[in-house]
């Protein structure tokens, strides 16, 4: 009888267990460094009490893995929101029919350009591609200021870039694709992989071999060229293209996007017109990646500005989703092979 | 006395065989088979290799030129270090034991942390061509193998019989008698190491992923990561695979059915000059994985400061508070994590274990196809490339509609944990299967006619038996569930962080110091594991069970 007892009581506290109200959640697929987005996504967490279950990706299959899993998971999605480091797959998951529209108080103060017109995805904090030298192997006057001059025989095996099928540095050869046409972009690829541009698996590779004095020269984005800034390395960071007849500086911008069916839709909302908001911007600005504030009402300045009157590459960010299918067959024929 | 075919038949009872063969399904050909088949009958894979077949050739000698250096760096190495240890007095013998214990049992992401912090940009010997390319991918696999090698060479030399040897002494030297008699004799086993030492080079892709060195297995987690699925990279790896699976199987078969019995309490070869000339290998393998985790604490306490100029080169200089400050940052905050892993990793372990039992069983009394059969697809899970299994799992096990409830599973940790019973059952299964066919048929015999029924023979008569070779099941099995990364990163749900994913993002991502930290801590729980290994080991050795023997 008391063993009978025992048991039942089991099954009753199981079954209470089971019933008890779970705590509110929100599952976020995060593609900015987890080191830049894990403290913003904890303080959310710590005011509002809703737990935030992040899934991260790797710096070698940046964002594009993310996606091509949400994509994947479209018939029983899991996640909630998408945080992507850059805009072109966000734009690709809209085209899919995988994100929710939403019309967001805080994103309706974002200039245009970095709003879906659908009220698909919002962006902010924006990233800049530069060019990261050594100042000990490379002098101010021999810097080259164009993509194209990394071509020259001189620079020989002296730059790196990570590979071009992930991340932001997908984003940029999708933008070039844009600006420059198909031809000339990828005429330059290969241009600057025969001249001895190493491939390396991400960004952050890319400016800790630069830090080092590995490479002279390293095409990665801002955040990571800070890093090296604040470990004291003797790097400079250039932005190129800055002629008239140049492409100019490419900025990306951080994306957000509620995903159509995600299980958590009010709180994911929540977590996204927390993203938004400007105190988390200043917080990206003012913190270790130095992100650009898009938004007109964030103040905060980021510790590597825009030179004065910089120019700004001219990309429609829609027209450069549309040419992720070809932009892939090229990079994966030319730099997936060793 | 019943013959030994009806023993086989009593032991076994039909009554078992539907559940193993549940369990053989569930554990073995689901996961095994469904995408391999699915490549097969793909016609999209037998067009890209058409299309692509140049490309697939280049991945393809990438590979294998990578296996060959691999190979060139770990037989020779592992050979002899197990042979010095196992069959020689050498006075670096108690510190070589430790260290092949713990490297044994260390992730290949921990060798690159490692590595990076000896000989990265920021190591203290930098070495421009180590942190990229095949040749620092190479000898990091390499590295990474002459612990397995050595432990299967030293424990298959324990199975010479001492009198070939002792004949030969009298008219050879010692080292001469090692080479020409003992070695000679255990040419299965110094094959299948050989085979063992090149699984990792064509299953995991941690190390080419972090070296940009394409690989067919990193090609096919390439493709899957940006949503292009490769099922021509696959279908190519599959032949590979099972030619791989086919001389393991028939490797091991060769080992487990040489004759003799092992010689645990074996002299030592006597030493003499020519016996020397093999401690140096152990002096290498000593400093070769000493240098790391003295890299790693250098790392771990690195400063700089800015240069006298803005385009001089940083002073560094190394600061007991900033490696304390980091070191107690990581446990703190590892500790969670790595108290979550050790769970997951132990019920996997326990699972693996218990689903190796019932099937060595069967194995053990099954006819010789059903052996071979056994050894067979125990072989083809274990080079089963991760990245393959992983996609196989998600493709069948997030699935909408009816079949929700698995759509469950697959949001949690547990499907992990499934992954990793996956991985680590033919190593259970080895040790099991193994331990199991050198017991004495006279014991079951007597017991059956006794009217012992066949699964009280198992539960109280085998088992109890084999207790020390369950527990050292067990802790292999641990050490494959904690190591175990290119499956994990497919599967891990959101929220889900083990240790060694979290080493792995760092390696990408993190700063040197907090690479180094982590790296450490997770050493350090190695470390006690290793002990604890060890100590489970001598018993079992003492105990003079059946089992492969630890070789030292």
């Amino acid at each position: 009888m008391s063993r009978t007892l025992v048991v039942l009581w089991i099954a009753v506290v199981c079954v209470i267990a089971g019933c008890a109200p779970k705590s509110p959640e929100v599952v976020v697929y995060c593609a900015l460094d987890r080191e830049f987005s894990e403290p913003i996504l904890d303080k959310f967490e710590q005011r509002t009490g809703i737990r935030v279950r992040v899934k991260y990706d790797t710096e070698s299959t940046k964002s594009v893995a993310l996606a091509a899993q949400i994509l994947e998971e479209m018939p029983r999605p899991r996640c909630d929101l998408f945080w992507n480091n850059e805009i072109l797959h966000t734009i690709r998951l809209a085209r899919a029919g995988a994100l929710q529209p939403y019309v967001s108080p805080m994103g309706a103060s974002y200039p245009a350009e970095y709003r879906s017109s659908e009220n698909l995805w919002y962006g902010f904090a924006a990233r800049a591609r530069i060019m990261l030298v050594n100042r000990a192997m490379v002098t101010k006057d021999e810097t080259p200021t164009r993509l194209v001059e990394l071509t020259e025989h001189r620079w020989f095996d002296k730059a790196a870039m990570a590979k071009p099928l992930f991340g932001t540095t997908a984003t940029y050869v999708a933008s070039l694709y844009v600006v420059l046409g198909q031809a000339k972009t990828e005429s330059l690829m290969r241009a600057l992989r025969v001249n001895g541009v190493e491939v390396l698996s991400g960004n952050k590779q890319v400016a800790v071999d630069v830090g080092a004095g590995v490479r002279a020269f390293g095409l990665t984005d801002t955040d990571d060229a800070l890093a090296e800034i604040r470990e004291n390395r003797p790097v400079d960071v250039i932005f190129l293209d800055q002629g008239s007849d140049d492409t100019g500086i490419l900025l990306i911008p951080n994306t957000l996007a509620l995903i159509k069916g995600g299980e958590h839709p009010e709180e994911a909302k929540q977590l996204l017109e927390y993203l938004l908001s400007p105190e988390v911007e200043s917080a990206l600005a003012e913190g270790p990646s130095g992100q650009y504030p898009l938004n007109p009402s964030t103040k905060a300045q980021p510790p590597l500005p825009l030179p004065e009157g910089a120019k700004r590459m001219a990309v429609d960010f829609e027209a450069a989703a549309s040419e992720w299918e070809r932009v892939g067959r090229f990079v994966k024929e030319e730099f997936t092979v060793q | 006395m019943t013959s030994a075919r009806e023993s086989a038949l009593l032991c076994s009872g039909r009554w078992f065989r539907w559940p193993c063969a549940l369990l053989l399904f569930l554990f073995v050909l689901l996961p095994g088979g469904w995408f391999p088949v699915g490549a097969v009958l793909h016609a999209e894979a037998w067009r890209e290799i058409y299309q692509e077949s140049g490309r697939l050739v280049r991945l393809a000698s990438t590979t294998a030129g990578l296996v060959l250096v691999v190979l060139s760096l770990s037989l020779p190495l592992g050979v002899s270090v197990g042979a010095c240890l196992s069959r020689l007095r050498s006075p670096l013998h108690f510190w070589a034991i430790r260290l092949l214990w713990i490297a044994a049992f260390t992730p290949l992401v921990l060798y690159v942390g490692g590595w990076q912090a000896c000989f990265g940009p920021h190591g203290f010997w930098p070495m421009s061509w180590s942190m990229r390319g095949p040749w620092g991918a190479a000898v990091i696999h390499g590295v990474a193998a002459i612990p397995w090698v050595a432990a299967v060479v030293g424990s298959a030399l324990r199975f010479v019989d001492p009198r070939l040897e002792n004949q030969a002494l009298l008219e050879w030297s010692s080292l001469r008698v090692l080479g020409r008699v003992t070695l000679r004799a255990a040419a299965p086993a110094i094959f299948f190491a050989g085979c063992i030492a090149v699984v990792p080079v064509l299953t995991d892709m941690s190390v080419t992923d972090l070296f940009a060195v394409r690989t067919l297995a990193e090609e096919i987690y390439t493709q899957f990561e940006a949503g292009q699925e490769s099922p021509g990279a696959t279908l190519v790896m599959l032949p590979l695979c099972l030619l791989m699976a086919i001389l393991l199987a028939w490797l091991l078969g060769k080992w487990w059915s040489a004759e003799g019995e092992p010689q645990w309490g074996a002299q030592p070869l006597p030493a003499d000059p020519s016996t020397r000339l093999l401690q140096i290998p152990v002096f290498l393998v000593l400093v070769v994985y000493s240098l790391p985790v003295m890299g790693l604490i250098r790392q771990l306490g690195l400063e700089s400061r800015r240069g006298p100029n803005w385009d001089a080169w940083p002073v560094m200089h190394w600061s007991s508070r900033v490696a304390v400050e980091y070191l107690f940052r990581e446990y703190r905050e590892a500790a969670y994590v790595l108290t979550m892993t050790l769970f997951h990793s132990a019920v996997s372990a326990a699972l693996a274990v218990a689903v190796a039992i019932p099937l060595a069983w069967e194995w053990r009394w099954g006819g010789p196809w059903t052996r071979r059969l056994g050894i067979l697809l125990g072989a083809w899970l274990f080079v089963l490339p991760g990245p393959v299994l992983g996609m196989e799992l998600i493709d069948l096990l997030n699935r909408p509609g009816p079949l929700g409830f698995v759509g469950r599973f697959y949001d949690s940790p547990w499907i992990v944990v499934y992954a990793h019973v996956v991985r680590a059952l033919p190593y259970a299964f080895a040790v099991v299967a193994g331990s199991l066919a050198l017991l004495d048929e006279a014991i079951f015999e007597s017991a059956l006619l006794e009217g012992v029924s066949p699964f009280r023979l198992l539960t109280r008569g085998a088992i109890p038996l084999l207790l020390p070779n369950l527990i050292l099941a067990f802790l292999i099995s641990l050490a494959v569930s904690l190591a175990e990364l290119p499956t994990t990163k497919c599967l891990s749900p959101p929220g889900y962080d083990p240790l060694v994913l979290r080493i792995f993002h760092l390696l990408h991502n993190g700063t040197q110091n907090q690479q180094a930290a982590l790296c450490l801590v997770f050493l350090s729980f190695l470390a006690l594991g290793a002990w604890f290994f060890r100590t489970v080991g001598r018993r079992w050795l003492g105990n003079g069970g059946a089992g492969l023997g630890d070789g030292f």
